[in-house]
């Protein structure tokens, strides 16, 4: 239904009726608005407004309260909502257009120009939580979880050597959300992260805090790095003219001090769930020693209700591919996944069995005891989780310390990013543009395929030669170096997961829409790691996007895919993927088998074929098909939302 | 005309004048309260609307109904916007069709219209919840159809496999066989609870699902059952055949509960809804009554500003025809002089009669009549002297 358009007159009439009753008549359950949702959401975060208009749930082309929610990071203290209704400063705002500044000279215009571009590039999308009805002790731990997300926060910015920029931001809305975003300054979407114009601040340098900026002006630096300089729990200083490793409460002391004292005041929020209290004093601990195999131990056996991941984790955004970032994970057990966990504990050892029987000799099979992934589902995310495109949907944790080196990880998969309406669309857009026409049968915007594909990879990371096996007394950093063990293992992962499945459809235990819709869903997952440059900045090799280029490569191979000149879906891309479902179940086996040889044969040559091959020797023009298309889709930039009773309507 | 019927048409048709001007305004105090309480009686009839078409989309949640639903809880949302701020009233529920409100004047009102809101707001989030659960409701009915005939099959092999192996005792194998029985009746037992949901039916389903898991669970491990031996199957070659019935088994329990829940989710929801209609109702009813008084308020100022304006009207009108009889005496007067200034030589001096300008009138008739007097008396001394020639 269509509404007489009046969001002026409203607007208007609302903030012309002020103070005329006590029930403050102000503030207005909804405004219509001629303006289209992303405009609304676009408008709102070039100011910095920490409120995002998350759908249009009723249809009612009008913003209702209920249908708002708070931006955590952008966060100002301001009320815009009041008891489920826009506030008169809201309204203003959503009324008003945001100002032009004009740039005081060229340098100054072309920086901006970048900075839109840059934000251009990613699709604002809320991860939004409702704590409105939860109960005191709930809102207790919630407040020490954000609070201790705001000190992890600092450290990362510390890591990656952004945290002096904070203070030189220039008076200038987009830069200050860029800053919010990217938390740094500088740039990192595709078609501006070399773009030297591209910064938050004007000539902010590129330089992580990990390690001293003379070294990092050698590009080849990490090649260079001694053993005793790339501990994971370290920062790289220079002391009297040499290089010392030193650990993060030396580096960092004031920050990591912060963070356990703040540890320990949301260990005491956690009264209700008491292995969590101890898990955030042993992180405590960790800060202030360095230590993190304690708390580790203790995350590890967590049960209960909630979700929270303290500490220095992935590596993938950290230069050298050595040191880990600073994260904080909250969230809740997912119960409608949980079924997922009761069904792959019938079959695990099974699993094994199958990993073990395409890997050969010299692996065999191990006792599946591995602890069965989590399903979580993401309150908030902070620091390195809070990635300025895409977000972390599985880990298996912890990467360093003697759990990691036994195989005995908790992995944990999430379950509720991606599955906002805006990324439902793009997603579908997305797969119109790449796949041929017949192809698409396979495509579903139902959330199933994507939780199937995330469990299935996650648990395929604790099968077969993975963290802990070694051949010929190395494990596979040093058979094959850090960048290209990750992706070995990430593409490990991957095909087992996707053979995994449709073995099971092949006994009828998953139907074979579901196993479309995975497949589908993996493909496109791949073709977005695949349309981005192979290798970052300062010639960093990209682990996700260079699995993405094998998997493509080893199932075009084996023919269940196959790029040919047609239209592709949309009509308009000349040039798309055919999937051939017939044979997709012995293309994933063969992928499987491939990549389950070379890591538990330790073959590097093979490795380094593969790579040759499928990365560096990629089809330039599939590539750039490919990366043209997912360049027309800004990629999803997570917020996280909560709502909370004192501010009801938020 | 005689001037005197002149005179008493104008006086009646000021009069006229008069009468008309005041009942428009009076009209126009009244006129505003009239619309707001048509506007609120439709209001109350728009809730009660929305409660029976959320009824209708718990039962069948098409797109259609749906759509309805929202059409309706917008159309009571937008004029309740317009009944607090003023502005377009939408008339229909296709918003096509608009009238312009003024914000209403009255605080008592205004924060009347603010509590029919905030029951409103009430209504709607309950209303939410019962869309999410009705939508949530029809998956799992799907879903349910597609994995109970792939359990059943499941079962059917694992019969066929017993049977063919001779794995297991009789008992074995009945107990084995009866899965297939429980399966069919647990989502039987859902479908009913589903259309006609009770503690009763809810203990059933429950029951039967304790059932299946303890058979299963016999089956695979061994044990006593009833008395009679069951063998373990766990470590025969049926043990996948039973991993397998257990994966399904999984899928239909989670199924059947989210269907289980959804209907409660929808049927808590629903009674919520049924409660909160009515608080509606009333909140727009205390509106109504209050804009009633209101009314009844405006009309009594109205009643005494008649009596006011009668009054005043009737003085000016006998204050009218008064000036018009004294005007009328005067003139025929000064007519009946002029008259005998004219048709005899006898030149009386005209009386200054009323005042203003009718007293004009008669300084001038007297000016015209010496003025006239002193020309006929030169006249006469011309007309008795010498003439010339």
């Amino acid at each position: 239904m269509r509404l007489p358009a009046c969001c002026v007159l409203v607007a208007s009439l609302a903030l012309g009726c002020r103070e005329k009753t006590e029930a403050d008549p102000t503030d207005v359950p909804f405004v219509t608005t001629e303006k289209s949702r992303q405009v609304v959401n676009a408008e709102l975060l070039a100011r910095a407004i920490p409120v995002f208009w998350m759908e249009d749930t009723n249809g009612n082309q009008a913003i209702d309260a209920r249908e708002l929610g708070r931006v955590w990071s952008l966060e100002d203290g301001r009320v815009w909502l009041r008891d489920g209704r826009l506030t008169p400063a809201l309204l203003a705002a959503l009324e008003a257009t945001p100002p032009a500044t004009e740039a005081n000279d060229a340098q100054e215009a072309a920086r901006r120009a970048s900075v839109d571009k840059e934000l251009a590039q990613g699709q604002p999308t809320l991860v939004f939580t409702d704590f409105s009805r939860a109960k005191e002790d709930e809102l207790r731990l919630l407040q020490a979880v954000q609070t201790l997300a705001r000190s992890i926060e600092a450290l990362h910015r510390a890591q990656l050597g952004s945290a002096s920029y904070e203070a030189q931001l220039p008076e200038h809305g987009p830069s200050r959300l860029l800053f919010a975003r990217n938390q740094a300054p500088w740039c990192m979407a595709p078609l501006t992260e070399k773009d030297p114009n591209c910064s938050a601040v004007p000539g902010a340098q590129r330089r992580s805090g990990l390690y001293p900026a003379k070294l990092q002006a050698d590009e080849s630096f990490c090649t260079d790095l001694s053993p005793e300089l790339s501990g994971p729990f370290t920062v790289v200083r220079e002391r009297d003219g040499a290089l010392v490793a030193l650990p993060h409460h030396e580096a960092f002391p004031a920050l990591t001090k912060k963070a356990a004292a703040q540890s320990r005041a949301a260990a005491q929020a956690f009264a209700v769930q008491p292995d969590m209290a101890r898990y955030l004093e042993g992180v405590a601990r960790a800060f202030e020693t360095g230590d993190w195999a304690p708390a580790d131990e203790l995350w590890t056996k967590l049960e209960g209700p909630w979700y929270l991941r303290v500490g220095p984790d992935e590596v993938f955004f950290s230069p050298c591919g050595r040191k880990p970032l600073y994260h904080l994970s909250f969230g809740r057990m997912s119960e409608r996944a949980a079924t997922w966990r009761r069904k792959i504990d019938l079959f695990r050892q099974d699993m094994e069995q199958e990993v073990a029987r395409l890997a050969g000799r010299p692996y065999r099979a191990r006792p599946a005891d591995f602890r069965l992934p989590d399903f979580v589902e993401i309150i908030l995310n902070a620091g390195d989780s809070r990635r300025p495109h895409g977000a972390y949907i599985g880990q298996s944790l912890p990467n360093f310390g003697p759990l990691a080196e036994s195989g005995r990880r908790r992995t944990v998969a999430m379950t509720n990013l991606y599955a906002d309406p805006d990324s439902h669309a793009q997603l579908r857009a997305q797969a119109e543009s790449a796949l041929c026409g017949e192809s698409m049968s396979g495509f579903s915007e139902a959330d199933a395929p994507r939780i199937m594909n995330t469990a299935f990879h996650d648990v395929a990371r604790n099968l077969g030669p993975g963290a802990g096996w070694k051949v010929r007394g190395q494990d596979d950093k040093g058979l094959f170096g850090g960048a290209l063990a990750a992706t070995l293992e990430e593409l490990k992962a991957q095909a087992v997961a996707q053979h995994l499945v449709h073995r099971l459809a092949a006994r009828d235990l998953v139907d074979q829409e579901a196993v479309r819709g995975m497949f589908t869903f993996a493909t496109l997952w791949a073709l977005s790691h695949f349309s981005r440059e192979m290798y970052g900045p300062g010639g960093i090799p990209r682990p996700y996007s260079h699995l993405a280029a094998i998997e493509l490569g080893l199932l075009q191979r084996e023919g269940a895919l196959r790029w040919v000149q047609e239209k592709a879906a949309n009509g308009r891309d000349e040039g798309c993927f055919q999937i051939d479902f017939e044979r997709l179940g012995p293309g994933l086996e063969a992928t499987a088998r491939e990549v389950l040889r070379i890591k538990a044969g330790g073959l590097e040559k093979r490795a380094a074929f593969m790579m040759k091959t499928y990365v560096d020797g990629l089809d330039p023009e599939l590539h750039q098909a490919i990366g043209e298309r997912w360049r027309r889709f800004p990629r999803a930039s997570f917020m996280y939302g909560i709502r909370t009773p004192e501010r009801s309507a938020l | 005309m005689s001037h005197a019927k002149i005179a008493m048409t104008a006086a009646v048709a000021g009069c006229l004048a008069f009468a008309l001007t005041s009942w428009a305004s009076l009209r126009s105090l009244t006129r505003s309260e009239s619309r707001l309480q048509a506007i609120l009686q439709r209001q109350s009839e728009t809730s009660q609307r929305a409660a029976f078409e959320a009824h209708r989309y718990a039962r069948e949640p098409s797109a259609e109904n749906l759509a309805d639903l929202r059409a309706t809880m917008q159309f009571f949302s937008a004029t309740q916007l317009a009944l607090r701020l003023g502005g377009q009233v939408p008339l229909d529920r296709t918003g096509r069709v608009s009238s312009r409100l003024e914000p209403p004047q009255d605080a008592r009102l205004q924060s009347q219209l603010v509590e029919i809101g905030n029951a409103w707001d009430r209504m709607t989030g309950r209303i939410e919840l019962l869309i999410e659960s009705a939508r949530q409701r029809s998956t799992a009915l799907l879903e349910l159809e597609r994995v109970n005939p792939r359990l059943l099959r499941k079962v059917s092999e694992l019969n066929r496999l017993l049977e063919a192996q001779q794995l297991g005792s009789p008992a074995t194998r009945d107990l084995a066989q009866t899965e297939a029985i429980w399966v069919q009746m647990s989502a039987k037992e859902a479908l009913l609870y589903d259309v006609r949901p009770s503690p009763e039916r809810r203990e059933r389903l429950r029951a039967l699902i304790e059932r299946f898991d303890a058979g299963h669970r016999t089956l695979r491990e061994g044990g006593r059952r009833e008395g009679t031996l069951i063998d373990a199957l766990g470590a025969s070659y049926a043990k996948g055949k039973l991993d397998e019935v257990q994966w399904l088994w999984i899928d239909q329990v989670d199924v059947m509960q989210r269907l289980t829940a959804a209907e409660d989710g929808v049927h808590e929801p629903l009674k919520a809804v049924s409660a909160a209609a009515p608080e509606v109702v009333e909140a727009v009813d205390a509106s109504l009554s209050l804009a009633s008084r209101l009314e009844e308020e405006g009309q009594r100022s109205s009643a005494v500003l008649s009596t006011v304006a009668s009054v005043v009207g009737l003085s000016i009108m006998l204050l009218f025809l008064a000036w018009a009889v004294s005007f009328g005496s005067g003139m025929r007067r000064l007519l009946q002089a002029a008259e005998h200034v004219s048709t005899t030589r006898e030149h009386r001096p005209l009386p200054v009669i009323g005042r203003w300008e009718l007293a004009t009138l008669s300084r001038s008739l007297e000016r015209l009549r010496v003025s006239l007097q002193k020309t006929l008396e030169l006249l006469e001394r011309d007309r008795s002297g010498p003439r010339g020639g």
